[in-house]
């Protein structure tokens, strides 16, 4: 078995699953960009690793994440307790998605892109991996800032009582998910290549764990991802199915947890469909 | 003259799937993206009926339109049990799905290359070769689909389903059981799903995977949510001028052929950001949440 494939795809999956799930948790929307702004990362990291700051196409991926952090704080004003903010964020933000695979496939062309001359070990991987593992269980279960906001929205009078700023919280929250993003990026060029167009296939995955754990159960998104990696592993890289059917798996996953168990397969409780 | 015959023909495939996707927006008031996946099984149906076992393009739709009821169902029973965002997440997943194995089952379709040298018999030996007689063909297709719905809205049966929407509690207390009402009003977006695309087809006497893709989905959500308070001849007429600046693009070469195709979905696609920080709030869909 190869572990180092496994750690590998078990981060960024992981990683991409719990922003997506903490979008979804403290912004009340499904951010379905998250996995543009992954991809759009993988061409800043790649820009500046490969190039340094020599070209102008740097400042063009600085322009993006600019734009895409924009579009963020526009879908939050504009849609600011309304109730069909739900279905304008699922439009809006696949939109803006295609529309950053669009902008990023117009400068750099349909090709992957990769940075293969640095290399990541074994031992790191497992050390990222037991250290975000760590972190986010910790983040999520133990510490007061995600206390803090898990009530923002249900108990917005009592927190603002507290004198928290609300919105400088969540722009802070949000900054720190755009960084592990682009850290991750970075992890994942060094081991594979990426395409302007893959970012659909990162975002179902996404989904996939997200709902096949359940949204609310943030701390074992990792575990999710891990099994969802395992599984992927031992049915396509095995050959024991063909490997093209390899991304209609978490298709089959996510429509089998909807209609089986929709509360998720970490969850207890009875989530309301 | 033939771009503009062209234009009219493309609005005319586009303003029937726009109906399509709004009769059940405004019905059900929820995004169903399996639509888009309805659209492509139809429209793979009807041509592979028509390339092997020769049928005409009406029996071959037909045939389609049959073979695309059980999606039908299983969407109505998606809908029956998830909530609205959840239901939007499932029928993605049906759509990318059905993208994929069309991409992937390339004995059936060819993978990329897709299916080529699909006919134009209407029916016995009346062949419509040309583009001003299929564009006839089309518009009347298109006419009796519109003023069957203007004349469906006017039923019984249609306000049962408004009132479902509007007063569950209330239909229910009256003792109405719904369940085939909302059937039947999803077998009416397939209908249209299944006929635009295959009109499609048959227009272009080829399919492939890639003509399904979310390119096609931002120019349907840009004309529905552009025409969503209004009726099918504005839907038409608005679906036409989208198609115009569609293809002015494409065939007065404005832009570098090899960026067109990009510089295309970015248009469209940040038409439909705009459109939907501005509209959306306007919509009176979702009123459920």
């Amino acid at each position: 078995m190869d572990l180092s494939y496994i750690l590998f795809n078990t981060i960024v999956y992981g990683v991409l699953a719990t922003t997506l799930a903490a979008f979804m948790a403290y912004w009340k929307f499904l951010n379905l960009a998250v996995a543009a702004y992954f991809v759009l990362s993988s061409y800043v990291v790649y820009q500046l690793v490969t190039f340094w700051f020599g070209r102008g196409f740097v400042a063009i991926s600085l322009l993006l994440v600019w734009v895409f952090f924009c579009l963020h704080q526009l879908l939050l004003k504009l849609f600011k307790n309304e109730k069909q903010r739900d279905l304008a964020a699922i439009v809006i933000t696949l939109s803006a998605a295609y529309f950053l695979d669009n902008i990023i496939a117009y400068f750099y062309g349909p090709w992957s892109i990769n940075v293969q001359n640095v290399q990541i070990g074994i031992g790191t991987l497992i050390a990222i991996f037991v250290l975000l593992l760590l972190v986010f269980y910790y983040v999520f279960s133990k510490s007061t800032i995600w206390v803090v906001l898990k009530w923002i929205y249900e108990k917005t009078a009592v927190i603002k009582s507290l004198w928290v700023r609300v919105d400088r919280l969540l722009q802070i929250v949000f900054g720190m998910f755009l960084i592990l993003l682009l850290a991750t990026s970075f992890l994942y060029l060094t081991k594979s290549a990426i395409r302007p167009t893959d970012g659909i296939f990162f975002l179902l995955k996404a989904v996939g764990i997200m709902i096949m754990v359940w949204v609310d159960k943030k701390e074992y998104m990792f575990v999710g991802s891990l099994l969802y990696v395992i599984v992927e592993y031992i049915l396509f890289i095995e050959r024991w199915l063909p490997i093209v059917y390899k991304e209609t798996l978490i298709l089959f996953v996510i429509l089998a947890v909807l209609l089986i168990k929709p509360e998720g397969l970490f969850s207890l409780a009875k989530r309301k469909t | 003259m033939n771009f503009v015959f062209h234009i009219a023909i493309m609005a005319i495939i586009f303003s029937i799937l726009a109906v399509g996707f709004k009769f059940f927006l405004k019905l059900i008031g929820t995004l169903d993206f399996s639509y888009m996946g309805i659209v492509m099984f139809g429209a793979y149906s009807a041509s592979l009926i028509h390339l092997h076992r020769w049928w005409w393009i009406l029996s071959s739709v037909a045939g389609a339109f049959v073979f695309s009821l059980p999606f039908t169902i299983f969407v109505m029973y998606l809908s029956t049990k998830l909530s609205e965002l959840y239901f939007a997440i499932g029928t993605l997943t049906v759509y990318v799905l059905m993208y994929q194995l069309a991409f992937n089952l390339e004995f059936i379709t060819r993978w990329a290359f897709g299916l080529a040298g699909i006919g134009r018999d209407v029916i016995a030996d009346l062949d419509i070769v040309s583009i001003q007689s299929f564009l006839l063909f089309a518009a009347i297709v298109m006419i009796l689909l519109f003023v069957g719905l203007y004349f469906f809205k006017r039923t019984y049966f249609f306000r049962i389903l408004q009132a479902r929407w509007e007063g569950p509690l209330i239909t229910k207390s009256l003792g109405i059981y719904t369940s085939k009402y909302v059937l039947s009003m999803i077998c009416i977006t397939t209908l249209l799903a299944v006929i635009g695309w295959s009109l499609f087809a048959f227009y272009y006497r080829y399919i492939d995977p890639p003509s399904f893709w979310i390119g096609m989905l931002t120019v349907l959500l840009t004309i529905s949510f552009l025409s969503y308070k209004y009726n099918e001849a504005t839907t038409f007429l608005i679906g036409f001028g989208v198609m115009f600046f569609y293809e002015y693009l494409r065939f007065f070469k404005i832009v570098d052929p090899s960026k067109l195709w990009y510089i295309r979905e970015i248009i469209f696609t940040l038409s439909i950001v705009i459109i939907g920080f501005v509209v959306f709030r306007k919509l009176q869909f979702a009123r459920k949440q």
